[in-house]
């Protein structure tokens, strides 16, 4: 439930999808390959204690990121929008993984914590197909801004904690 | 507890994706043969080592997804699918061996259902969804994989309630 109930990673994966739909093919369904299987390689790294950065802050810099690139408009190339999307993918599983070792059914909790992010970047897709809609596009970017905001808070609660 | 049913679920959940891509008999026979490996492999081979039944659960899902993408060419080959599906029934089969009792074969096999679903999309032109969808399992399955080399795990060892 972590990806739902963890509002800095809700609207991360919310934002991918987002963006993704921003983006189109082969983005939007790409985005959502990219950032679940990385986030399962962070998840292993954290599993394994390998060091990272600070990873709050990485976490609290994707919801950043990717609202002003929804706010902006922001038409990254393929490959760049998939580097972006992979790192932020590592540190949001890098977290998950260290909360895991203290779960006691790790089958349901990684098919949890990969299908809920999988499902929230559906639901960003979803909301996403809304900019064909009139207005829908400022309505959308509106929410870019709106999630970059929030991602600024988790930033300065990142930065306060530390 | 190490989610035995969930796990030979999963299996056989990413097999039936990766055979909406071959022709319709092929699928047939093949979701056949996997389920007769399972019942078989369950019924008749001796209880494995957890971890090597685990380890061979996840390898084949690792294939099956991957599968997907594989050239039509691959992917329409009878004798290969129906080796792939005969593979991933003995594997299921053997975790469910490990601690399931007889009456979680029937809601495993029935996972092989979703083939129906997953071939309706990928006739709709949707093919991408099962694609996608596979690639969580697969994310799942690093993940899962990874954990018995990584940590002592409370979920690996009977806990207070059994």
């Amino acid at each position: 439930m972590h990806p739902i109930s963890g509002p800095d990673h809700l609207l991360a994966m919310f934002a991918v999808g987002l963006w993704g739909a921003f983006l189109g093919k082969p983005l939007v369904y790409l985005l959502p390959v990219i950032f679940p299987n990385l986030m399962a390689v962070g998840g292993v790294i954290g599993m394994a204690g390998l060091p990272l950065p600070p990873v709050e802050m990485g976490i609290s810099l994707s919801v950043i990121v990717l609202g002003m690139a929804i706010f902006a408009r922001w038409r990254a190339p393929v490959w760049l929008a998939g580097i972006i999307v992979a790192v932020f993918g590592l540190f949001h599983g890098y977290a998950h993984g260290l909360e895991l070792p203290s779960m006691a059914d790790p089958v349901a909790f990684c098919l949890g914590f990969v299908l809920a992010t999988g499902l929230l970047h559906v639901a960003g897709i979803g909301v996403g197909l809304l900019r064909n809609r009139p207005g829908g596009e400022v309505a959308l970017r509106a929410g870019g801004g709106v999630i970059a905001m929030a991602g600024c808070y988790f930033l300065a609660m990142a930065v306060q904690s530390a | 507890m190490r989610g035995a049913a969930i796990a030979a679920g999963l299996l056989l959940a990413c097999l039936a994706f990766a055979l909406a891509f071959v022709p319709r008999r092929t699928a047939m026979a093949a979701c056949g043969a996997a389920a007769a490996a399972v019942i078989a492999t369950y019924f008749l081979l001796a209880i494995p080592p957890v971890e090597i039944a685990f380890a061979g659960c996840w390898i084949s899902l690792a294939i099956a997804a991957l599968s997907v993408y594989w050239p039509a060419a691959a992917q329409s080959r009878g004798w290969l699918c129906l080796f792939f599906a005969a593979n991933a029934g003995i594997w299921a089969g053997l975790v469910l061996r490990t601690e399931s009792p007889p009456t979680a074969l029937l809601p495993v096999i029935a996972v092989l259902l979703l083939v129906i679903p997953a071939r309706y999309c990928v006739g709709r032109g949707w093919a991408i969804a099962p694609r996608v969808v596979t690639s969580w399992l697969l994310a799942v399955a690093l993940l899962v994989g990874a954990i018995p080399h990584l940590i002592v795990h409370p979920g690996y060892v009977p806990d207070h309630r059994e």
